[in-house]
């Protein structure tokens, strides 16, 4: 059985989650209230970075398959 | 419980022996779906092969036993809460949320073997000559559905009182955002499973969706919170006990916030105070090697260690620095950074700079329940500050290197916002 996502699905995916979790780090807190808010905001927002740079990854590889 | 929610408890007993109910009225509908299959189909030139048969027979047991499995379990459960019902108390209900989550894999299984057992039935049974006729499939697929429905009915059922527990699950033990975090992580790592086995994309997308914010929730979401009075409760106390020494020594003066200069320890925080009203700055040969005692005679005053010390040490630390090797223009631009990104304590935060004053003023102040109680302290909040403006005070005093005043300290009106005064030593040797 083979996984159902590509690499282009998954670089997609990566590109998506991290736009979601960075735009989540900057309004969490405006939404919900500070004093209710139980995520840290400071790590959503290195969580997205984290993803972001895991789809860059993904674009790297992509770029190095069509070079070599 | 009983007493303090009895609703809420009744629900973890009534709604897993609904399951159960539901779980046999599925049963009896996957009879009847059976039945055509070993009875109706032969009319329409089935041949009977073990070929087929043996792949139909096991998959027919696996989604009996998950069945069995999911009324167990949720049979147990039931119990389970129905005995810490009797006993008046929710210890340990985990026991029954991993109970339920066992029963919804259970009952995903169970939908995972009834797909494949309709793969045989719709393909491979038509290479045994079975002959298509809706006299027989709509029957099959009448019953195939309503048995689908009340699966589904059933893990929602589950998921329901999984959502109870965790209402009703005490904070003291566990944060509640890792118990979301486990599920949903439970949830993406089935998903993903499904999705793995039937090479379904959109599944695959909504399982990696769970998995990642699982993995957030459990990254971000893993501090511990104390209600804000809990703050003032515990700090309260050491405050009223300068407060009564300050008013003891009649200490009138204004609070200076020393800088590295004038300590033998550069990194330590230290407030001096003048018994004189008028008392002027005092200067460093009289500080220094004296910052460890309280009382000092000559020039007549106290040395405390600030109330927000420990703070200022927080904000260095959440910083990555030290505030004695920082200017004040590093201050002026990453403390409120530290205020309002790091550690949350406000929605802004700005510090201005004007010849030898500066003003700080913070908006939309987390803590500000605790002002109300430590407003009563006379001395303490009118000549040092409350423990913010201290630490904030501290911060100033070790960055710019010279003595800082504590000025004033302000609440506004809707009691959100603060503005606390400072002046560098400078402009006072001017006056």
């Amino acid at each position: 059985l083979d996984f159902p996502l590509n690499l282009w699905d998954l670089s997609l995916w990566l590109a998506a989650s991290s736009i979601l979790l960075l735009v989540t780090s900057e309004v969490l807190l405006e939404l919900i209230g500070r004093d209710r808010a139980r995520l840290d905001r400071m790590r959503v927002r290195n969580a997205g970075i984290a993803v972001a740079i895991l789809f860059l990854v993904t674009i790297a590889l992509r770029i190095l398959e069509t070079v070599y | 419980m009983r007493s303090q929610n009895p609703s809420v408890s009744r629900a973890l007993v009534i709604l897993p022996l609904s399951v159960v109910g539901l779980v046999a009225v599925s049963v009896f509908f996957y009879l009847r779906l059976d039945a055509i299959v070993h009875t109706e189909l032969y009319r329409f030139e089935l041949e009977f092969s073990y070929e087929w048969a043996e792949k139909y027979w096991a998959n027919s047991w696996l989604i009996l036993y998950s069945l069995a499995g999911v009324a167990l379990v949720n049979f147990v459960s039931a119990m389970y809460m129905l005995a810490r019902y009797r006993a008046r108390n929710v210890q340990r209900p985990w026991v029954a949320a991993i109970l339920l989550v066992i029963g919804i894999c259970a009952a995903a299984a169970c939908v995972a073997f009834f797909n494949r057992l309709e793969s045989i039935v719709h393909g491979d049974l038509y290479r045994f000559s079975l002959q298509f006729s809706e006299e027989w499939a709509i029957p099959y697929w009448v019953n195939a559905r309503l048995f689908l429905g009340l699966i589904v009915l059933l893990v929602a059922v589950d998921c329901a009182s999984l959502v109870y527990i965790v209402k009703i699950w005490s904070i003291k033990n566990i944060a509640r955002e890792k118990v979301v975090a486990w599920l949903l992580l439970l949830a993406g790592g089935g998903i993903l499973f499904l999705a793995w086995t039937y090479g379904s994309s959109i599944s695959a997308f909504a399982g990696l969706g769970f998995v990642l914010w699982g993995l957030v929730m459990l990254y971000a979401g893993s501090k511990r919170y104390v209600e804000e009075s809990m703050l003032t409760t515990l700090i309260f106390p050491s405050l009223a006990n300068l407060d009564r020494l300050l008013e003891d020594l009649d200490c009138r003066g204004k609070a200076f916030f020393l800088p590295p200069e004038f300590l033998s320890d550069f990194e330590a925080c230290r407030v001096y105070i003048s018994v004189e009203k008028s008392g002027g700055p005092p200067k460093p040969e009289h500080i220094r090697g004296n910052e460890n005692r309280m009382l000092l005679k000559e020039p007549s005053g106290v040395i405390v260690e600030p109330p927000g010390a420990e703070l200022t040490m927080l904000l260095e630390k959440r910083l990555g620095t030290r505030f004695t090797r920082v200017d004040l223009q590093f201050l002026q631009r990453e403390l409120p950074r530290a205020f309002v990104e790091r550690l949350q304590l406000a929605k802004n935060m700005q510090i201005d700079v004007e010849r030898s004053r500066i003003r700080v003023t913070i908006e939309d102040f987390s803590l500000m329940g605790m002002y109300e109680k430590i407003s009563s302290l006379a001395r303490v909040y009118s000549q040092i500050g409350s423990p913010v403006a201290s630490a904030i005070g501290c911060a100033l005093a070790k960055s710019s290197g010279e003595l800082v005043s504590f000025e004033n300290e302000v609440v506004s009106q809707r009691g959100r916002n603060l503005t606390i005064d400072y002046r560098i030593r400078s402009a006072l040797e001017e006056k």
